[in-house]
């Protein structure tokens, strides 16, 4: 085990260890878990060059503080949370060194409702089936299986993983309109869709709904008008869900399941989030307005496709980011580019030579 | 009523297989059917199936599948699993060893009661039966099983009980089930099996199947106390009948 580099202080309202979820299990009932705004989780881990699905703490609402008990690098990735390091107000999508003695410390919320807080090579975590990802009504995962508490140390994935700080990711926020308010969140229709009458489908699709404090990662509740069902019945023979899926209970409001959902449910589903527009749910605090807007499945897939390009795209700007420590033969001139894990190397960068930049354009040779 | 089988969207990246809407063991069978057909001949870009009482839940990569190609896939699956043999159909049965009454069972008098029947005679209809797990979920591990005798049929507690521990073999109306951990709940405990339904630290972490069949046997408890030593020791394993290999 390495160095615990990290000591919770206070978790505030919830802090977990998460990965990208636990997958395969699902018909044995084991719910697959996982960062609640997966691309938040994939952003960080890009920026620090760790593996996409590495680790991370995801950090509820704020009232976090911690104390860094070695020098690490570090970085915080979705909601801005008023983040500080010794009091300084520190930035998302940004790379910093902590020393040994360093506080961290999240208030509440700026903008979004949960941060995750990166390591050089993911948060050190034993994984169960698969995944580090912390699965509390089953007690598996993340650190004994329940929320972070104050005094729980932790260490880094790969400590010696070289990353610089002052590295920022500059990624476009998935279009956070502020003008178009509410948030419209796109649908896929179905599988349930034929539970309910057409005047409840238009009620789901032409109204507000409101984002309840009783919201958690299990599943998000909202109130807002009735959604009425054939026959006023709202109950199903179960069958399985998946992270997006909204229900409508006997309470006639939607409920949409999110990461720490069961694995399957027997009220019956009118829709299902298109997998892009998770993150906004995940990252909207109680009291937030929506409404939900249908789209087919061919455009959902589309929407999915280009956030996987930009995705793409961001990961290939963060390897071009990377410093080089170069080895330079002052007689040949020969220049060797160290490995970095995961990344290509650019094929053309800017040398510094007693005072003399040069442009060196590097092709493989057999 | 629509036709089945039916294919229904669920997001983008996911499809349901709908084979009727009942609880019914031929249903049941065809959703496990075709999820081993399935997943005999994995279609590219699959994911998880996860097959529940009346349909199967299919789990797709849409940057590598298209919806329609997986519903060419689905329907090709369904096809095969039509023309599967009654031999290839054997669904396995586990059998489960189970202390009935005492403090492992503080209900199973309740359970007499409110049938007019003996004690002795609960533990005899609850072991003579088959159950088909028609699904796993609520909890890792949970049961969802079909089948009892209505002739022990009984509410659930009018007050639940805060902690029930695992392997806690209790009935619910004309349900019966076990926890498989410690949990809150409002089954009448009628006895305990020292097995356990979800262990994390082994593969698979639940020892029995979706779409097979349990079986509860009556032991004794010093044949309970030695398969407890069995499983401690690793050199338990459930006796399972209708394996084909």
């Amino acid at each position: 085990m390495s160095t615990n580099v990290l000591r919770i202080e206070s978790p505030g309202l919830m802090s977990t260890i998460q990965d990208l979820g636990r997958f395969g299990y699902q018909r044995f009932g084991i719910s697959t878990s996982g960062a609640s705004d997966r691309d938040a989780l994939r952003l960080g881990n890009i920026l620090l060059g760790n593996e996409v699905g590495d680790a991370a703490i995801e950090i509820t609402f704020g009232a976090f503080t911690a104390e860094f008990t070695a020098s690490t690098a570090f970085a915080i990735s979705g909601a801005d949370l008023r983040a500080t390091l010794n009091g300084t107000p520190i930035s998302g999508m940004t790379v910093y060194m902590a020393s040994a003695g360093d506080r961290l410390a999240m208030a509440a919320p700026v903008s979004g409702f949960r941060s995750y807080l990166h390591l050089p090579g993911g948060v050190a975590c034993d994984q169960v089936l698969g995944s580090s990802s912390t699965y509390q009504p089953a007690h598996i995962g993340g650190v004994d299986g329940r929320a972070l508490q104050a005094g729980d140390e932790l260490a880094a994935g790969d400590p010696s993983r070289s990353v610089s700080a002052g590295t920022v990711l500059d990624f476009p926020a998935p279009e956070q309109s502020e003008s178009q308010s509410p948030q419209p969140v796109r649908v896929v229709l179905g599988p349930q869709d034929d539970h309910f009458t057409a005047d409840g489908v238009q009620t789901f699709l032409k109204e507000i709904f409101t984002i309840t404090d009783r919201s958690n990662r299990q599943g998000v509740r909202l109130d807002g008008p009735d959604i009425e069902a054939v026959n006023d019945s709202y109950d199903i023979v179960s069958d399985a869900v998946v992270t997006g899926s909204i229900q409508i209970p006997g309470d006639r409001k939607p409920i949409i399941l999110m990461s720490d959902r069961q694995t399957t449910g027997g009220y019956p589903k009118i829709g299902v989030v298109a997998t892009v527009d998770i993150p906004h749910i995940a990252q909207a605090a109680p009291g937030a307005q929506i409404r939900f807007v249908a789209v087919s499945r061919e455009e959902a897939v589309e929407l999915l496709k280009d956030r996987e390009i930009a995705l793409n795209q961001a990961s290939v700007m963060a390897s071009e980011m990377q410093e080089f420590d170069l080895a330079v033969d002052s007689e040949a001139h020969w220049v060797g580019v160290p490995d970095q894990r995961g990344m290509q190397s650019p094929d053309r960068f800017q040398v510094e030579l007693d005072g003399n930049v040069h442009t060196v354009s590097v092709e493989n040779i057999e | 009523m629509p036709d089945y089988p039916r294919v229904l969207n669920a997001g983008d990246s996911a499809l349901v297989v709908e084979f009727g809407d009942a609880v019914d063991a031929d249903i049941n069978q065809s959703v496990y059917d075709f999820t081993a057909s399935i997943e005999s001949d994995a279609p590219t870009g699959i994911g998880e199936v996860i097959p529940t009482y009346r349909s199967a839940l299919v789990n797709f990569d849409p940057m590598v599948v298209t919806h329609a190609e997986m519903e060419m896939a689905i329907q090709a699956a369904i096809s095969r699993s039509q023309s599967l043999s009654s031999d290839e159909r054997q669904p396995l049965t586990f059998t489960l060893p189970v202390y009935y009454g005492g403090e492992a069972g503080p209900d199973l008098e309740r359970v007499a009661e409110h049938n007019a029947i003996t004690t002795e005679e609960v533990v005899r209809i609850h072991t003579s039966g088959a159950y088909r797990v028609f699904m796993l979920g609520f909890l890792p591990g949970f049961p969802y099983l079909g089948g009892m005798d209505e002739r022990i049929a009984t509410p659930r507690l009018a007050t639940p009980r805060i902690s029930v521990p695992a392997g806690a073999v209790g009935i619910a109306e004309s349900q019966t089930g076990v926890y498989p951990m410690d949990s809150p709940g409002g089954w009448n405990l009628i006895g305990l099996t020292p097995v356990s339904f979800f262990d994390p630290s082994a593969n698979p972490p639940v020892p029995i199947q979706p779409g097979s069949f349990i079986r509860f046997e009556s032991k004794t408890e010093s044949e309970i106390e030695v398969i407890k030593l069995q499983i401690a020791g690793g050199a338990y394993e459930i006796p399972v009948e209708g394996a084909s290999t």
